[in-house]
């Protein structure tokens, strides 16, 4: 239902003849997610982000170079999703929780939800203060892209650990 | 103990990267605000991957218990580091059902923190448990990492069966030598009056019946003495088939075998009789016979090792040690009847000159006839034959009793004792 909310959300939010684009990419993504969470399969839930995100993506295209304020709003909510679908396979495992645990899970996860958007909206204050375009733009994205497929070889020789 | 990275470290790192890739490529800087969620979260979950060190150990209430007794389980888990998310699973094995609690919980735990985890669980079948084996899985408070532990702490629950009511058992047709509570049939020092004969040189005064001396008085001035029947044990000989067993879900014919022979057992040695057991089937198992608190739990612990071996090799009565088998020993066999080995084995005791009674545990309701017609045939034509088999022990003087679980024990023996009064031994 979230994810169909995000979705719902992130395709009335396009405008024109790129809705149906959006549509078209936000609907697999909710029926991956669901069909992910049926399985059993958390394979399905970062690719159903990843659409979601797309969708988003395709949003932004539609836009002028204005900044979008609501991309902390969606990053939030992404990720609020991810956890919440990885909590969702957790709870199918039939282990009994102690009380009280989902309410300080659901704590946490609020808390970093609001973490995320202050963290956004920093980040985009960062971005408008210092905004320009050239090579020093493409160097600071060619190094963040570095950075996250090295943070990806960490985490993979992590998880053959 | 494993370390291992949950789904999620992968799943973020590759949304981050896709997102900071797309947001280089698409040059719009909203797309790197949502890859930062999911990279500040490996950021920060990746900097400490040092296992906890928790310790876990369990208690018992009892080591031993009755088939439905109900058992405590106090499971103490110690953690220096605190955890965000412990599951611990306690394995029960096949036999034990959870009564009450969990077996399986998520607890949190903090520095310095001690935690027990009670819960407990019903003895369902008879057997001889080993428990100890705890699985324990944390995760870190993002969820990132899953550390996964085995503790294997042995102890053992030995889970007798619940015996069956019996009241009257199936009396030998020869006692022994030494005293018991069996009425012997040969005449001699006892309780029981026998008969009456003329006094002889040597019998006791308080042997002499005065009124009966009296009423002959007039006839030859003799004396008359009672006679007596002494009280002896017998010797008990519990012949459990363990061939082959007939086995519905959770009940099989074993189950109600080795219920059967427990109790026989149990109720023999009260009366002070020598009691043995031979476990005749894959593994051939033998207690020579013997009386006393001592012998009955050798037999009871005996029975709880008790198991179907598949074995293709013919057996026959030659295997069993002499000594298990004494001379005038009533052989009681607790079988289903299912295979020849232990049929023709039977038979040649009986051959042998053994006083054989048979308890048989019926596997009738364990096979359904069938929904075909061939199918319902060849089980009447299974039926037959084993009318036949009963009819070969009834020809030789073996009392054949079959016992099903909806019938009381005693009600099954009562038919045995009453074929074994009126019905005489073959000759073989």
């Amino acid at each position: 239902m979230i994810a169909a909310a995000i979705a719902a959300w992130l395709v009335l939010s396009v405008e024109g003849s790129l809705r149906s684009w959006s549509a078209l990419l936000a609907a697999p993504a909710v029926v991956l997610l669901a069909t992910g969470l049926a399985l059993r399969q958390p394979a399905a839930i970062p690719g159903s982000i990843a659409l979601l995100g797309a969708t988003y993506a395709l949003r932004l295209l539609t836009e002028t170079n204005t900044l979008d304020g609501g991309a902390p709003f969606v990053a939030a909510a992404l990720f609020a999703l991810a956890e919440v679908a990885y909590w969702s396979l957790e709870l199918r495992d039939g282990v009994a929780d102690e009380s009280g645990s989902h309410l300080r899970r659901v704590g946490l996860l609020s808390s970093l939800a609001v973490g995320i958007v202050v963290v956004g909206f920093a980040l985009l204050a960062l971005v408008e203060t210092v905004r320009t375009t050239g090579p020093a733009l493409d160097a600071v994205g060619a190094a963040a892209a570095i950075a996250a497929v090295a943070l990806l070889t960490v985490a993979s020789r992590r998880s053959g650990s | 103990m494993t370390l291992s990275a949950s789904p999620r470290v992968t799943a973020y790192a590759s949304l981050g990267a896709l997102a900071l890739l797309g947001a280089l490529v698409a040059r719009r800087p909203e797309l790197a605000v949502l890859a930062a969620p999911f990279a500040l979260t490996l950021a920060v979950g990746l900097r400490s991957t040092s296992p906890p060190r928790v310790t876990a150990a369990f208690s018992l209430d009892r080591e031993r218990a009755l088939e439905g007794d109900e058992v405590l389980v106090e499971l103490h888990l110690d953690s220096e580091e605190p955890v965000e998310r412990l599951e611990l699973l306690f394995v029960l094995p096949p036999g034990l059902e959870l009564l009450s609690g969990e077996n399986s919980v998520a607890i949190r735990l903090g520095w310095d923190d001690e935690r027990t985890v009670a819960f407990s669980f019903r003895c369902i079948r008879w057997g001889n448990y080993v428990l100890g084996d705890v699985k324990l899985r944390g995760r870190d408070r993002l969820g990132l990492h899953v550390w996964e532990q085995q503790l294997w702490q042995q102890r053992s629950l030995r889970v007798y069966p619940l015996p069956e009511t019996l009241h009257q058992l199936v009396t030998p047709a020869t006692t022994q030598a030494t005293t018991g509570n069996e009425v012997a049939r040969a005449k001699g020092a006892g309780v029981e009056f026998a008969d009456l004969r003329p006094f002889a040189p040597g019998d006791r005064v308080r042997s002499i019946n005065w009124r009966a001396s009296a009423r002959r008085t007039g006839t030859g001035n003799e004396l008359v003495v009672n006679e007596r029947y002494p009280e002896r044990n017998t010797d008990v000989i519990l012949f459990l088939d363990t061939f082959a067993e007939a086995r519905t879900g959770s009940a099989s014919t074993l189950d109600l075998a080795v219920r059967a022979t427990a109790t026989l057992a149990t109720r023999y040695l009260e009366r002070r009789d020598r009691v043995g057991l031979v476990s005749f089937g894959g593994m051939l198992r033998w207690l020579v016979p013997g009386m006393g608190l001592t012998q009955r739990y050798r037999i009871v612990d005996a029975l709880l090792e008790t198991e179907v071996v598949f074995n293709y090799a013919w057996k026959d009565v030659s295997i069993i040690p002499a000594r298990t088998l004494p001379p005038h020993a009533l052989v009681l066999a607790v079988t289903p009847l299912l295979d020849e080995r232990s049929v023709s084995a039977l038979l040649d005791l009986r051959a042998r000159g053994y006083d054989l009674a048979v308890l048989e545990v019926s596997p009738e309701q364990f096979a359904y006839p069938g929904e075909t017609e061939l199918d319902q045939l060849a089980h009447r034509l299974w039926l037959l034959h084993r009318e036949e088999l009963r009819a070969r022990y009834a020809s030789l003087g073996v009392a054949v009793a079959t016992w099903r679980d909806d019938l009381p024990l005693e009600a099954v023996l009562e038919g045995v004792r009453s074929y074994r009064r009126h019905a005489p031994l073959a000759r073989v």
